[in-house]
């Protein structure tokens, strides 16, 4: 009794499994038919509005096949994308689609990105396009922001760039703002000050936690505040 | 030695077991098959591709009740199951809802957007429908590939008080069909119990009322759950009105003549053609040479949807001149589909049906009124007139399209010129002269085209721009030219090369008339155009609210059928949830039937009676 129960779980996990590669394979096939060109070649040309010797907006600096990107729910990876801080688009290289003999880089249209993700100096990032009201004074306006921690609140690095005259030269500066979203509010952080202001209903614990640990918010890399964040989260969560 | 001969059958027995698993795992093709060594690109919705076939999924439909009156709304729920664990899953996007008539004829035909493992809409119930039974069927585009016999179906009662009332037979109750339902069922660990509790017995009319639901397992732990809550008129239901249970738990077992609930055997065998709908509506079809109905493969063509928003998209046709489309409107478009170069002419399109042609099922039978009911049905045909009588004075059911932005393909331009912010000129021919910036025209053996600069100092593009006219590719340049600037709201356009679906352009221009129709432009040669019904618009119940004495005192007279619809109440971690609702001003008995499914697929019902006086 005990092996045909046995058996008979064992041809239901079957079906389920084969039920499960069905799925994936209609998933994959669909795409296959839906879907057939390069979904990332869509969206206007890219042109260099800099001088690449001297500063590039772009990051990272050196281009590696190693983004990845969420399209329809899909999610393509190894891909060439890269960052423009100053214009905030995505541009794309496709070296394998040419037009007239030429490989194109592509700004891809933002509303079709749901996320993308990008191999840093400092660590994986993933950006999303984060919508905000406009004309609301001390806001945010709307774009892609690499989004660092998501819980009790919500932790995102602005990635941008202002443009120099160094030399008589056009220079685009690399300028990073790290924000903090708490109770329906947003918080720029600068310092320690900042940060227990934007987490203030848990600042005496928080301050506790960050003189255990010895971070120093205003040089604190991302990961070290993000550490932070999920403190907070797990305060907020015992408490509930 | 007994103990020995045990042990060797033992051994035996589970030889034979691990052979006949060893056999079944070699033989089953979701192991089988190498899935390395089949390009997904080389794969088409082949039936010796049988992979794919291993998924089936099913829909249970529900209704907010059983018997209603035309003129009224017909609320439905769909749930989106795997075929064989009975889970909820949510694989296709798109459910499609039809209602038949007894000859199987469709008097009513929705496409239901599903994003999530449910979803709800309504029907408005049309009074040219005659009275008598119909039979309402839902399925995916993927249940299409099998027959019809799987879709899932509800027989629904009309009574159109108005024309054929002598369609309707009338006879005494039926004994058999009385105390048939699922109380008397054998519970399992499968179900989903669930526990309603309201905060009175009886209610007045324009009262508040107040239930708590609780869902729990057979094991009494606490269940989330995704149910559904209808309260109308007793009258209104069936007594062998069946229920999700019956679904999931005793299929084939139904009674004579039509079941109010069919249940699918999904044994059939698979008819592949029909593309799963995994984003939004797909608008398949094949493109052929209208002189020698050869496919045309190989060709971009577009897809245009005429309005002042840009949505284009561009496929290349398949080996056979096949195309697929994916949209994601509400109601219905004008949509333009045409090839991307405008030297290929002779062609003609044909579009797939989107909905199943024809049936393989039963169809509903005759309808016949309970003379135990004929006065409270009496009084719920009252209510419909008076309720319809009253309409124009409530905020309106439909929630309408909603105030959606919509992105043109191209996203923002490079440049938009506002027709209205400049002064008056002759016509398009000179706005494109003296104000749009980077477009040029010119004339060669009385042939007007466009060009666009693309700023860099260089010669133009050297290929023509893709020219759009509310939206729709356009070759025609001079009726373009033509079209009184009275007419025109704004010229966008991108000086910069454009990739759309695998297609470069160089550079777009897009005129946007008032009315966004192309302002009677006409094609110089025959181009597919004609409506398409995507996803039908959204539409929720509404119930008037009496939360203080202004609104209690209202003139407005208030006779709900349906006293109360809400498909999409969701249980919390805990296993509770609430609902709260205003009686009518109709007294009598009322039914509440709540019912619905656990994310591990166990499902539950439950009734209860609601007494207004």
């Amino acid at each position: 009794m005990k092996y045909s129960i046995i058996l008979l779980l064992f041809l239901f996990s079957l079906s389920l499994s084969a039920q499960q590669a069905g799925q994936s394979d209609l998933q994959e096939l669909y795409h296959n038919i839906l879907h057939p060109s390069d979904v990332l070649l869509n969206g206007r040309e890219y042109k260099y509005y800099f001088q690449p010797r001297v500063s590039s907006p772009l990051i990272p600096e050196d281009p590696l096949p190693s983004a990845s990107v969420i399209i329809r729910g899909t999610e393509y990876q190894n891909v060439l994308l890269l960052y423009d801080t100053y214009k905030d688009l995505v541009v794309y290289y496709s070296p394998h689609t040419l037009f007239d003999g030429l490989i194109n880089t592509v700004n891809v249209n933002s509303h079709i990105i749901e996320e993308f993700t990008l191999q840093l100096p400092s660590g994986r990032a993933r950006f999303r396009y984060l919508e905000f009201p406009e004309g609301q004074e001390g806001l945010l306006s709307s774009g892609f922001y690499e989004i660092v921690s998501e819980g009790a609140s919500n932790f995102i690095i602005d990635h941008g760039a202002v443009k120099k005259i160094q030399d008589g030269i056009v220079a685009y500066q690399y300028t990073m703002g790290r924000y903090i979203f708490n109770s329906g509010a947003v918080y720029k952080i600068t310092g320690k000050k900042s940060l227990l202001k934007a987490l203030s209903d848990q600042a005496s614990e928080v301050n506790d936690y960050l003189k255990r640990t010895k971070i120093q918010v205003r040089g604190a890399d991302k990961e070290e505040l993000k550490g932070v964040l999920d403190y907070y989260t797990a305060l907020k969560h015992s408490i509930d | 030695m007994n103990t020995c001969i045990d042990i060797n059958l033992k051994s035996v027995w589970q030889k034979a077991v691990c052979l006949v698993c060893l056999g079944l795992l070699c033989w089953h093709p979701g192991f089988s098959q190498d899935r390395t060594q089949d390009s997904p690109q080389d794969r088409t919705l082949d039936r010796t591709q049988d992979s794919p076939l291993d998924f089936r999924e099913v829909i249970y439909l529900q209704t907010d009740r059983d018997l209603y009156v035309v003129g009224e709304q017909l609320w439905i729920k769909v749930y989106k199951l795997d075929a064989l664990g009975n889970k909820p899953d949510n694989f296709s996007k798109v459910v499609y809802i039809e209602l038949l008539n007894q000859t199987g004829y469709p008097v009513n035909q929705i496409k239901l957007h599903v994003p999530d493992k449910s979803g709800s809409v309504g029907l408005t119930l049309s009074d040219t429908l005659s009275s008598g039974n119909y039979l309402l069927r839902a399925y995916t585009s993927w249940m299409k590939n099998y027959p019809a016999g799987d879709f899932s179906f509800r027989t629904i009662s009309l009574i159109n008080p108005f024309r054929d009332m002598e369609n309707i037979g009338v006879r005494s109750p039926i004994t058999v069909s009385e105390g048939r339902d699922t109380f008397h069922r054998v519970q399992t660990d499968k179900d989903l119990f669930l526990e309603l509790n309201f905060d009175s017995s009886t209610y007045g009319t324009r009262e508040r009322s107040k239930a708590n639901i609780k869902a729990t397992d057979s094991s009494g732990n606490p269940v989330k759950a995704d149910l559904s809550v209808s309260i109308s008129k007793s009258c209104l239901y069936n007594d062998h009105r069946t229920n999700i249970q019956d679904l999931v738990h005793s299929p084939g077992q139904e009674e004579p003549g039509f079941p109010a609930q069919y249940v699918p055997e999904l044994e059939g065998v698979p008819e592949l053609g029909f593309m799963p709908e995994l984003e939004g509506v797909v608008l398949g079809g094949t493109m052929l040479n209208s002189l020698s109905d050869e496919p045309i493969v190989n060709e971009d063509i577009v897809l245009s949807i005429v309005g002042k928003t840009a949505r284009c998209q561009v496929y290349r046709t398949r080996d056979k001149g096949e195309f697929y489309f994916n949209l994601d409107d509400l109601g219905v478009q004008e949509i333009v589909i045409q090839p991307a170069d405008s030297s290929v002419s002779d062609y003609y399109v044909e579009l797939e049906p989107d909905f199943h042609n024809g049936y393989d099922h039963p169809l509903p039978g005759s309808f016949y009124l309970d003379t135990t009911r004929l006065q409270a049905l009496n009084q719920g045909i009252i209510n419909m007139q008076i309720q319809n009588i009253y309409k124009p004075y409530r905020q309106s059911n439909a929630a309408g399209t909603p105030d959606v932005s919509e992105i043109d393909f191209y996203g923002e331009p490079e440049y938009r010129i506002q027709i209205s912010d400049y002064i008056l000129l002759k016509n398009t021919r000179e706005v494109i002269k003296e104000i749009v910036p980077k477009v040029s025209v010119r004339v060669k053996d009385g042939l007007s085209s466009l060009w666009v600069d693309n700023g860099n100092n260089d010669p133009n593009f050297e290929n023509k721009p893709l020219v759009l006219v509310d939206g729709v590719p356009f070759d025609d340049v001079d009726q373009i030219l033509n079209i009184s600037i009275n007419e025109m709201e704004r010229i966008e356009v991108i000086n910069l090369r454009f990739f759309l679906d695998g297609h470069m352009f160089e550079g777009i221009i897009h005129f946007v008339t008032d009315e966004g129709r192309m302002a009677g432009l006409e094609f110089d040669r025959s181009i597919f155009r004609q409506a398409y019904a995507a996803f039908s618009e959204e539409s929720c119940f509404r119930s008037p609210v009496y939360s203080n004495d202004s609104l209690k005192n209202s003139p407005l007279a208030d006779f709900r059928n349906t006293l109360y619809w809400n498909p999409d109440l969701q249980t919390l971690e805990d296993g509770s949830s609430s609902f709260e609702f205003y009686t009518s001003d109709d007294t009598g008995d009322y039914t509440v039937i709540v019912e619905g499914i656990s994310l591990d697929g166990k499902s539950g019902f439950i009734y209860k009676k609601l007494l207004v006086q």
